[in-house]
């Protein structure tokens, strides 16, 4: 472990963008560079920083290893972190893309206005409630085979539409198409797939959410409308990832990458960040066993989508015409993609740690019907505050096209429990508007607002870097939660 | 067997002490420190459910993370919390073990994992002591 990170080393490049220089520990081979103003860099806690350094020490790594303003202490990148590997000379990392595999972010739009259904939403939050399973242990009653988890490893959200359970609509709407091709299910192992047999259409716990949200305001009207979205929507957005699966990939890869250091001589600042050339074995093995689990995670939010959906008819009616999915987008992942870097196009392995790819107009990557706008990005607030959506500009070539993912904590979770009152913060959700379906009062006090950073300030940083552009601000009027 | 454990500060996941008075006790307290920490109150049934492990590690703080793991990995596919081991074979790169505990209706906190970021097993004194740093 490396000594304390003096928050003084930090340069100032512009209001938005601070530079810890190369020169600042001899083993970094980029400068580190992060996105946040002053006023964030206090309340931030100096491991962070000392972890973006760390990320700046990766074999292949290229330009800088970045940080977004959401940037928090994590364990080995920094949450909030970003870093782009050269695919044929650098490492991949599961420590860098972390136990969450894909977790992301997902938003269907309905037709229908607040005024329309405001009677409805205590019902709808509770028929949300009952139809997706939220908490720890709570599984869906019948566990899929080991057969059909291979086909959703493989398949991803397709999988899940083929079955009746989407539209195709829904697959273009997704990063991906809601399937990452080179996955491979025979590199995911038996015990990864046990964890997922009961966990496909599950929210899990901590920070995943349901939010039942309404359109507050517009900040882009011609990119909004590009995107279905308009003021005083009813929109609902979903936060999960790869559950138990994910997490076992991510062990099983990471145990198998720390006993392979000493084959490939790499030396590593901490163990969490073993990694292995990507064009070893063990890291095209791995390569497609996170694939595989990103897959996993796209089929559960699809299956959830579903299960909404059908909350959504029951309550609502058929009057309500259908959810549509706006985008499903990822913060955990690693990316091969290309840039230009010293004036020569180079493949790298961009690895997203709590960060959001944003794409701008025009890439290839995007769907057709969002080619003029850019690709919709989803950041949602801690419980209870404003989430956002945003979209991918050509400055955003500078950090990779990433972006911020939320809001990232201030507060320990252990301290929120012990400092923080679940039916004082109910109360003020209450006198909001807000209806909050949570079995825990645990789940409460660990993801009260005052426990992470201001999403506002967090959405201001990204906007005025030029790293994505505000498109509207959305208003939680319903919240369900895992324990 | 002696052992404790206590919180420490991490702004996101789960940092934890665990004491005990021996190597083979410590690895025993911080199994049962897990099962403390994914207990629920109230929400256990009287299934009792045993499971082997056999793991090799590269070094006796990286084998105390992947014993951890393992028994993470259980507990999930079984919805089962293990708070008692009995090691077979205890050796600084290899154990062999039985753990035993009780199937559970829900879980108090969902670990993803228990991380190798800062791992350290000290003897200080007359006692052993780990930091554990868990993703949730």
């Amino acid at each position: 472990m490396c000594d304390m990170f003096n928050k003084a080393i930090l340069q100032k490049i512009s209001d938005y963008l601070w530079e810890i220089p190369q020169s600042y520990r001899k083993d970094m081979k980029v400068p580190a560079r992060v996105y946040i103003s002053q006023e964030m860099i206090n309340t931030t806690e100096e491991e962070a920083f000392q972890q973006l350094v760390n990320l700046a020490t990766l074999p292949g790594v290229q330009k800088y290893s970045l940080a977004m303003p959401d940037i928090h202490t994590g364990y080995a990148s920094p949450i909030g972190g970003v870093v782009a590997i050269d695919s044929k000379e650098g490492i991949i990392s599961p420590g860098l893309c972390g136990y969450d595999i894909n977790c992301g972010m997902r938003l269907l739009l309905s037709s229908l206005t607040l005024s329309e259904i405001d009677s409805y939403i205590d019902k709808l939050a509770s028929a949300l409630q009952k139809e997706v399973p939220s908490g720890l242990g709570r599984g869906r009653k019948n566990k899929l085979s080991l057969l059909e988890i291979d086909k959703i490893l493989e398949g991803g959200a397709e999988r899940i539409v083929e079955q009746g359970y989407g539209v195709l609509e829904d697959l273009k709407h997704c990063e991906a198409g809601g399937k990452l091709e080179w996955a491979n299910a025979q590199l995911v192992s038996k015990h990864a797939k046990e964890r997922g047999r009961d966990q496909v259409g599950t929210l899990g716990s901590g920070n995943h959410f349901l939010e039942i949200q309404v359109v507050e305001e517009i900040y882009n009207s011609k990119i909004a409308q590009v995107f279905g979205l308009f003021k005083n929507q009813i929109v609902i957005m979903i936060h999960t990832g790869s559950r138990g699966l994910g997490h076992q990939v991510c062990t099983d890869y990471l145990k198998l990458m720390i006993s392979a250091l000493p084959k490939y001589k790499i030396s590593v600042p901490d163990k969490e960040f073993a990694c292995v050339p990507f064009s070893s074995p063990e890291g095209k093995k791995y390569f497609q066993a996170m694939a595989a689990a990103a897959n996993f995670a796209w089929a559960n939010r699809q299956s959830i989508s579903y299960y909404v959906r059908n909350a959504w008819k029951k309550v609502v009616g058929n009057s309500g015409s259908r959810l549509k999915l706006l985008y499903d987008v990822a913060h955990n992942i690693i990316k091969r993609e290309v840039y230009v870097i010293k004036g020569e196009k180079k493949e790298v392995l961009v690895h997203r740690k709590g960060a959001t790819r944003a794409f701008p107009p025009h890439h290839s990557e995007i769907p057709d019907d969002y080619k003029e706008a850019g690709q919709p990005v989803l950041i949602p607030g801690s419980m209870g505050t404003n989430s956002f959506v945003l979209a991918g500009i050509p400055s955003g070539e500078q950090s990779f096209y990433s972006t911020c993912h939320g809001s990232g904590r201030v507060m320990s979770r252990h301290k929120a429990r012990k400092i923080l009152s679940a039916s004082a913060i109910l109360s003020s959700l209450r006198q909001k508007g807000i209806i909050v379906k949570c079995r825990s009062q645990k789940g409460i006090t660990e993801e009260a607002p005052q426990a992470y950073k201001d999403i506002q300030q967090v959405i201001e940083v990204v906007h005025r870097a030029g790293l994505s552009i505000k498109v509207a601000r959305l208003r939680p009027i319903a919240v369900i939660k895992g324990e | 067997m002696g052992y404790s454990w206590k919180y420490l500060e991490h702004p996101a996941d789960i940092k934890v002490e665990v004491k005990a008075d021996s190597l083979r006790d410590l690895f025993k307290g911080a199994l049962k420190t897990l099962a403390e920490i994914l207990h629920p109150e109230n929400l256990q049934t009287e299934e009792s459910i045993t499971q082997e492990l056999n793991i090799s590690s590269l070094n006796q703080e990286v084998l105390l993370v992947d014993f951890l793991n393992e028994v993470l990995t259980f507990s999930d596919i079984y919805n089962a919390i293990f708070d008692r081991v009995e090691f077979k074979v205890f050796e600084p790169q290899r154990l062999r073990a039985i753990i035993k505990g009780k199937r559970v209706k829900s879980f108090r906190e969902e670990i993803k994992g228990v991380t190798y970021h800062g791992i350290s097993i000290k003897k200080e004194d007359n006692h052993w002591r780990a930091i554990l740093l868990l993703d949730v």
